[in-house]
């Protein structure tokens, strides 16, 4: 089973609700596993930004791949890089 | 144990055997007093929101000295990247409060002292920094609240400590024993000294060689025999005694501040970070002032965002949120608090390492940010009190909406819009009134002018930082003038 390393930003000024998007993630694909924890080892970081600045993603990724979101982000590209993820 | 969660905090602060004095009498447990438990609330956040994945970014890093996670509170800045998330952490926690949540006090003490001891040690070969640092991961290893006190009551403000009638009037050391020292004297506005475990006492000027009895710093716990603190008033305090959830405006969250006497308290060895080297005053008493000074630039925003919040509610209550003047009242309400958090952010990616590898602030952008503050928050008040109306201060009490008589009357004639209920209405403008006139003003108003210094300690320090020899060097280039 993939795992996913579900990774928020500190959530000081979010545009949007991050973890009612990581809850609704999570009932969308399932099939992976979700931590919250970085030493886990994931194969894809997905990083919930609450706006562009999208801290976390100055940081070095913790995963092979990884997938920033914030709220300009395209729902549709994100869907397809979480379906992606299965084939790979 | 690296992380508490917030119910371990409460219990841990209920553990503690303070000596504590509210209107002329002993508190028996401060942690069920409904005045002074609000405040506890605000500090039980920083632990609440530690445990949350959606905020571990900002609230938790990883110590490089216990390589564990710990809260940021306790944490010696590594980066300028580290210093913009304690603004930001600072920012959410004001958001989620809508008060002074205590806690940054001890973060910048932490870093002030850090960074001066090691350089006292370098000058005098003393041991000062390791006995931080022993201290620093004990705290981290707890995670425990620790209180900042700088400011002594300094007596007449023309005269040094030693020149005081009364030598008590700035905190200085008694008695030098072999294994520690005993201390005198008090620490004036503690906030947050009430919720805290321990509290890291500094100077509160620059000092010069006579004033050697008064370059103390050191940290205790704050249950130490000797300690006592006598508890500030705050306007609207005695309504939390009301058991009433509206007029407070905010019943679950608060501040608190104090008057500290140290009465001829033992510091062990151990716990001493200066003592007697007046030179290293001025530095402690610097660096922590612009540590604290970057912090306004996140807490005060922070709280600002929910009063610019309840402007905007309030406005929609009264059916008057479209209303262009209403609009741009909104819209300088965020361009002035949004001017705050530049500076605080600013200060922070300017940051620079000092030499011993924690990071500072750019003191010039920190002494700007906090200059800001002691103006910016006065008029986002004076333009959420606009668009509240003057209901917020002539609303009956919650006891009147109550009443079976009085409560249809309230209901009829303090109604706004119709889809809207009169409690909600009223709710909203005593939330306006908590923060610009209630207990909360405390923390958003007053403390933002003298915090962290007040306005005249700011445009000293902008004044010594601004290169002005610069800035005419630039303009004679420019103008080709040519001097002998």
């Amino acid at each position: 089973m993939k795992r996913i390393y579900l990774h928020y930003c500190g959530g000081c000024n979010p545009r949007y609700d991050r973890p009612a998007l990581g809850a609704q993630l999570r009932r969308d694909f399932p099939q992976y596993d979700y931590t919250s924890a970085e030493e886990d080892k994931a194969d894809l970081e997905l990083v919930l930004c609450g706006c562009t600045a999208a801290c976390p993603a100055r940081r070095e990724a913790s995963a092979p791949r990884r997938f920033v979101v914030t709220h300009q982000t395209d729902r549709t590209a994100l869907y397809a890089a979480l379906a992606a993820l299965e084939a790979d | 144990m690296a992380l508490m969660t917030g119910e371990e905090y409460i219990e841990s602060i209920r553990k503690m055997n303070m000596e504590v004095y509210l209107f002329g009498k002993r508190v028996d447990c401060p942690v069920d007093d409904p005045i002074l438990r609000p405040s506890l609330n605000s500090v039980r956040m920083t632990y609440d929101l530690a445990q949350m994945p959606e905020y571990q970014d900002l609230m938790t890093v990883i110590s490089p000295y216990t390589g564990q996670r710990v809260n940021r509170f306790t944490h010696i800045h590594q980066s300028a990247e580290d210093l913009m998330n304690k603004v930001k952490m600072q920012r959410l926690l004001g958001q989620k409060t809508a008060a002074c949540f205590q806690r940054c006090v001890g973060m910048d003490a932490f870093n002030a002292v850090f960074s001066t001891t090691y350089e006292t040690d370098q000058a005098h070969g003393t041991h000062y920094h390791e006995n931080f640092k022993k201290f620093m991961t004990y705290v981290q290893d707890k995670d425990l609240t620790v209180d900042g006190a700088m400011t002594d009551p300094k007596g007449d403000r023309s005269k040094a400590p030693h020149a005081q009638e009364d030598p008590d009037l700035y905190l200085h050391v008694v008695e030098q024993r072999p294994d520690g020292i005993v201390v005198r004297g008090a620490k004036a506005h503690q906030t947050g000294i009430l919720n805290s475990h321990e509290v890291i006492v500094m100077p509160t000027i620059s000092l010069g060689p006579e004033d050697k009895e008064y370059a103390v710093s050191f940290a205790v716990p704050v249950d130490t025999k000797g300690i006592f603190m006598i508890i500030g008033r705050q306007s609207c305090d005695t309504r939390k005694r009301e058991h009433t959830e509206i007029d407070v405006g905010n019943s679950e969250f608060g501040g608190v501040e104090a008057l500290v006497v140290f009465d001829d308290v033992f510091v062990p060895n151990d716990r001493i970070f200066l003592n007697g080297e007046s030179e290293f005053a001025g530095m402690m008493v610097e660096r922590f002032a612009g540590y604290h000074r970057q912090s306004y630039g996140g807490c005060k925003v922070g709280v600002g965002d929910v009063l610019i919040g309840a402007a905007a509610v309030a406005a929609e209550y009264n059916g008057v949120d479209k209303a262009s003047a209403v609009k741009d009242k909104i819209i300088e309400m965020t361009h002035l608090n949004e001017t705050l958090y530049c500076c605080g952010i600013a200060c922070s990616a300017e940051g620079y390492p000092t030499e011993s590898g924690n990071y500072i602030i750019d003191l010039l952008l920190a002494n700007v940010c906090k200059q800001n503050v002691t103006r910016y928050p006065y008029e986002i008040a004076r333009l959420a009190e606009d668009i509240a109306g003057g209901l917020m201060v002539t609303a009956p009490s919650e006891a009147d909406l109550r009443d079976e008589k009085l409560g249809p009357v309230i209901e009829k004639y303090l109604k706004g819009r119709a889809d809207v209920s009169t409690e909600n209405r009223l709710r909203i403008l005593r939330l306006i009134e908590n923060l610009t006139l209630g207990t909360a003003a405390v923390g958003y108003r007053t403390e933002s002018l003298h915090g962290a210094g007040s306005p005249q300690a700011q445009r000293i320090m902008i004044a010594r930082q601004s290169n002005l020899n610069h800035k005419k060097a630039l303009a004679k280039a420019i103008a080709h003038i040519k001097e002998d």
